[in-house]
C-alpha cells in the first residue's frame, strides 16, 4: 500500500503526539522519583517533585530558546556528539522503566515467574511500539492519557473517603535539607523531558511549528501540577513513617495491599500505572533511538530502534545490583542535560548574531 | 530495497510476537496455576516452648465424596499447618517444603499473634521481618490473641456457618468495627505504628471462648468485658472485641470494647456507640468529629477536646453527659499511665511543627503521660 506524502500538518501532529508522550513520562518520573527512590521525602514528597520541575525549568527555556532562535534551521554542530553523550542516559532509563515494569508484574502474579521472563515482553513490547515510529508512541501517549487519567482518578476517588488531609503534616518533611536533595533527584529523572523534545525536534526542524514551542514549556508545567496533585492526594492516603521511608513511599506493594484499600481499586490503578510505566520506557527507547538516527543519518529509525534496545540490555544488571550507581545515573544526567541546554543555546545565540550580521551586510 | 526492508520488518515482528508469546507462557506450569496454590486465609505467629516461633497458616482443603460422611462432596474444611523455627522466615521455609502445594500469602485475610508473643521484646523485628516477606498480604486484619494464636486460628476455621471463610472473616471484622468494638487495624497499619514518630500501634484483640464464664458484667458495663470472658453460649468460638495497646515494640495493655469505642471516636471515628445510661439501653451518635485542640507551648502540654452527641432513648441528659466525661477521662488516663497514645492526638499536635526535625526535638511521647487533658462534652436528644 503506497503511503501518502507527509503534510505540514501531519508533522505538527507528530510534534504535538510527541510533546504528549514527553509530558505524561515527565509527570510519571516526578512522580516515581519523589516517592520510591527518595528516603527523606517524608511529607513533603509534592514539594519535592514541584521544586525537581522548577529545578528542570532553567534547561527546558535553554532549549525552548534555542530551538526558537534556529526558527527551523538544523543544530550543524551539535546532533553527533551529543547524541552520543546524550544515548547512554536515555537507555540506561529505557532500561530502568522496563525493569520497574517487571517488578511490577512480578509481585502482583501469582507465580514465582524470574524478573527477567517479565522483562522481556514488557522490552518487546516497548521496542514494538518505538519501531512503528513517533505516530505509534504519539498515538500511546494519547491512549494512555485518556484510560490511565480516568483509572487512576477513579481508584484515587474512591478512597476520598479514606484521605487524611493531616497525613501531609508537618508540611516541611524532613526539612529544607531532606527536600532539596529530593528535589535534585526528581530534577535528575525529569531531566531527560527537554532533552527528548529538543532530540525530537532535530530529526524534523522545519516540522517544529510555534504552537508546539509554546507547547513545550507548558508540557513541563502540567507535568509538575499533575505530579504534585497526585503526590499530594496520595500521601493524604498513606501514614507518614521517617523512619521507615520505603514504606510510606509509592510502590506497587503499598498501592496494591498497603493500608487496608479495597481490592476494587486494585484493578484499575494496576492498568493505570502499567500503561503509565510502559510509555515512560517508550519515551526513552524513542529517545536513544532518535540520537542514533541523528548520530548515524544513513540509517534507518527502525534500525536505531533495535540497537537502542540492544544497548538497554547492558544496563539491566545495574539496575538490579547497583542501586548507588542508578542514583549517579540520575544525578550525571541532571548536570549533562543543563550543560548541553547552555552549551547549546549559547550555539543558537552566536548562530542568530552571526545570521543578522550576514543579512545587514 | 524497500521491499526488502519491508520483508525483514515483518519477520521481525513476526518473531517478537513469538517471543511475547512464549515468555508469558513460560509462567505457567501445572504447580503455578492459582487453583493447584495452597492459598492460606489466616496466619498465626506464636512464641514456641522452645524458645522460637511457631508459624501456622490456615488452608482450606477440597474433600473429596466419601471421605467425610458428614460433608458434602466437593465441600471445603479448612485446616491450620504449622511449622516452628527460630525465625519467622525458617518458619516459613519449613512450610514452604512440607506442603506439597505452593503456598500464597497474598490472599490473607487475618494475621494473629499470640499475646504471649506481643508481649515480647522482639515483637518488632518479629513485626517488620513479616512485613518484608514477598508477597504477604499487608491488608489483612491484625489480632493479638489472648491464648494460643494458632487455636484461635483454628475455632476461626470452623464457625462460620454458611459462607467462605475468606469473606466471611472480613465481614464479621467489618461488623465488628461499625459497632465500634475493635480497632480498624490492616497488618500494614500494625507495621507502621512500629515505625512512627506519631503515636503507637493498636491490634484487634480476640481469644477462643472456652464456654465456662457466667459471671455477670456489672450493670451497664456490658462492654467492659474481655473477649474469652463474655457470659454468652453459642456454636462460635471466636470472640473478637477491644484492643492490644503497643508502646516500645511490644504490647503494654488492653481495652475493652467499650473503651475501643471511645478509642475509635477519638481518633476522628463516628460510628454509634451502644451505651448503657441508668440502666436503660441507649445509641450514642456523634454529631460530627471529635474536635481536638492541643496547645504545644504550655507545660504541661494542655489538650482539650469537644464532643457532642445526639442520644437515641431516653435518659437523664446530665448524667449521661458526666458518664461519657468519667468513660473518656479515665480511657485517657489509663493509657498516659500506660504511656501509649493509640489516640493519634500526636499526628494533630505534629501538624503545629513546621517540619519532622522539629518534631522529633519536641520529645511528645516524654510530655503525653503529664498532658492536661480538658473534656467538653455535649449531648442531645433527637427531639432537641
Amino acid at each position: 500500500m503506497n503511503q501518502l506524502p507527509e503534510t505540514p500538518s501531519d508533522r505538527h501532529a507528530k510534534q504535538r503526539s510527541f510533546t504528549l508522550l514527553c509530558t505524561i513520562a515527565c509527570a510519571v518520573r516526578l512522580v516515581y522519583s519523589a516517592s520510591v527512590f527518595l528516603k527523606s521525602s517524608g511529607t513533603a514528597a509534592w514539594i519535592e517533585a514541584g521544586l525537581g520541575a522548577l529545578l528542570v525549568l532553567p534547561a527546558t527555556v535553554l532549549f525552548y530558546f534555542s530551538i526558537r532562535m534556529r526558527d527551523g534551521i538544523p543544530c550543524k554542530r551539535s546532533p553527533a556528539l551529543i547524541c552520543i553523550l546524550f544515548f547512554p542516559f536515555f537507555t540506561f532509563d529505557a532500561s530502568a522503566w522496563i525493569y520497574t515494569l517487571s517488578e511490577c508484574s512480578s509481585y502482583t502474579t501469582f507465580t514465582d515467574t524470574d524478573v527477567i521472563f517479565l522483562y522481556l515482553p514488557a522490552f518487546l513490547c516497548a521496542l514494538l511500539i518505538v519501531s512503528r515510529g513517533a505516530y505509534a508512541c504519539g498515538g500511546l501517549a494519547r491512549g494512555t492519557l485518556f484510560t490511565a487519567g480516568i483509572l487512576l482518578s477513579l481508584a484515587l476517588l474512591c478512597q476520598i473517603s479514606q484521605m487524611h488531609p493531616i497525613w501531609l503534616m508537618p508540611i516541611l518533611g524532613g526539612g529544607a535539607e531532606a527536600i532539596l536533595g529530593g528535589s535534585i533527584f526528581c530534577a535528575g529523572t525529569a531531566a531527560l523531558y527537554p532533552a527528548g523534545i529538543w532530540l525530537f525536534a532535530q530529526t524534523d526542524p522545519a516540522g517544529v511549528a510555534r504552537k508546539v514551542q509554546a507547547g513545550f514549556l507548558r508540557g513541563l508545567l502540567w507535568a509538575a501540577l499533575a505530579a504534585v496533585l497526585f503526590l499530594l492526594l496520595y500521601g493524604m492516603l498513606a501514614p507518614n513513617i521517617p523512619d521507615a521511608p520505603h514504606i510510606r513511599s509509592f510502590n506497587m506493594e503499598r498501592l496494591l495491599t498497603g493500608g487496608g484499600r479495597g481490592t476494587s481499586v486494585h484493578f484499575p490503578s494496576l492498568i493505570g500505572w502499567y500503561l503509565l510505566l510502559l510509555l515512560t520506557s517508550v519515551f526513552s527507547l524513542f529517545c536513544a533511538s532518535c540520537c542514533l538516527r541523528l548520530a548515524f543519518p544513513a540509517r534507518s529509525a527502525r534500525f536505531c530502534s533495535i540497537v537502542s534496545a540492544i544497548f538497554c540490555i547492558p544496563w539491566t544488571p545495574l539496575r538490579m545490583f547497583w542501586r548507588k550507581g542508578e542514583d549517579w545515573m540520575v544525578f550525571l544526567s541532571l548536570i549533562i542535560v543543563s550543560a548541553i541546554s547552555a552549551y547549546i543555546w549559547i550555539c543558537a545565540l552566536i548562530a542568530k548574531r552571526r545570521k543578522k550580521q550576514n543579512d545587514s551586510q | 530495497m524497500t521491499a526488502n526492508r519491508c520483508t525483514y520488518g515483518r519477520i521481525f515482528i513476526l518473531f517478537a510476537l513469538i517471543f511475547c508469546i512464549i515468555f508469558p507462557l513460560g509462567g505457567c506450569s501445572q504447580a503455578s496455576q492459582p487453583e493447584n496454590q495452597a492459598i492460606a486465609i489466616g496466619l498465626s505467629v506464636d512464641l514456641a516452648d522452645s524458645g522460637g516461633l511457631t508459624v501456622g497458616v490456615l488452608l482450606p482443603t477440597i474433600r473429596a465424596a466419601g471421605q467425610d460422611p458428614e460433608e458434602n462432596a466437593g465441600s471445603s474444611k479448612y485446616e491450620v499447618y504449622c511449622a516452628t523455627a527460630h525465625s519467622f522466615a525458617e518458619a516459613i521455609t519449613i512450610l514452604r517444603a512440607s506442603l506439597p502445594l505452593s503456598l500464597n500469602l497474598t490472599q490473607l485475610k487475618v494475621v494473629v499473634f499470640s499475646q504471649e508473643l506481643a508481649q515480647n521484646e522482639d515483637m518488632q523485628a518479629l513485626v517488620s521481618d513479616m512485613y518484608l516477606t514477598h508477597r504477604l498480604y499487608n491488608a489483612a486484619y491484625c489480632v493479638v490473641s489472648l491464648a494460643r494464636a494458632d487455636d484461635l486460628l483454628r475455632a476461626a476455621g470452623q464457625h462460620y456457618p454458611g459462607a467462605r471463610l475468606s469473606s466471611a472473616i472480613v465481614t464479621s471484622m467489618e461488623n465488628y468495627i461499625a459497632q465500634g468494638g475493635i480497632p480498624q487495624t490492616r497488618f500494614a497499619d500494625f507495621y507502621y505504628g512500629f515505625h512512627s514518630i506519631y503515636g503507637s500501634p493498636v491490634a484487634i484483640f480476640g481469644a477462643v471462648a472456652d464456654g465456662m464464664h457466667t459471671t455477670l458484667t456489672p450493670p451497664g458495663r456490658a462492654g467492659n468485658a474481655l473477649p474469652g470472658a463474655l457470659p454468652r453460649t453459642g456454636g462460635s468460638q471466636t470472640e473478637f472485641s477491644g484492643t492490644a495497646l503497643f508502646l516500645g515494640g511490644h504490647m503494654v495493655g488492653t481495652l475493652s470494647s467499650l473503651e475501643t469505642a471511645w478509642m475509635n471516636y477519638l481518633r476522628g471515628e463516628t460510628h454509634d456507640i451502644a451505651y448503657s445510661c441508668d440502666g436503660v439501653n441507649i445509641s450514642l451518635s456523634p454529631e460530627r468529629s471529635v474536635r481536638v485542640a492541643i496547645d504545644t507551648q504550655a507545660d504541661p502540654m494542655r489538650i482539650s477536646l469537644r464532643a457532642s452527641f445526639i442520644v437515641s432513648g431516653k435518659c437523664s441528659l446530665d448524667i449521661l453527659t458526666s458518664l461519657i466525661e468519667a468513660d473518656i477521662a479515665s480511657l485517657i488516663a489509663k493509657c498516659q499511665s500506660l504511656g501509649a497514645d493509640p489516640f493519634l492526638f500526636s499526628q494533630r499536635a505534629a501538624s503545629q511543627f513546621p517540619d519532622i526535625p522539629a518534631w522529633t526535638r519536641y520529645d511528645y511521647a516524654s510530655r503525653f503521660p503529664s498532658a492536661q487533658i480538658d473534656i467538653h462534652v455535649e449531648v442531645q436528644t433527637l427531639t432537641d
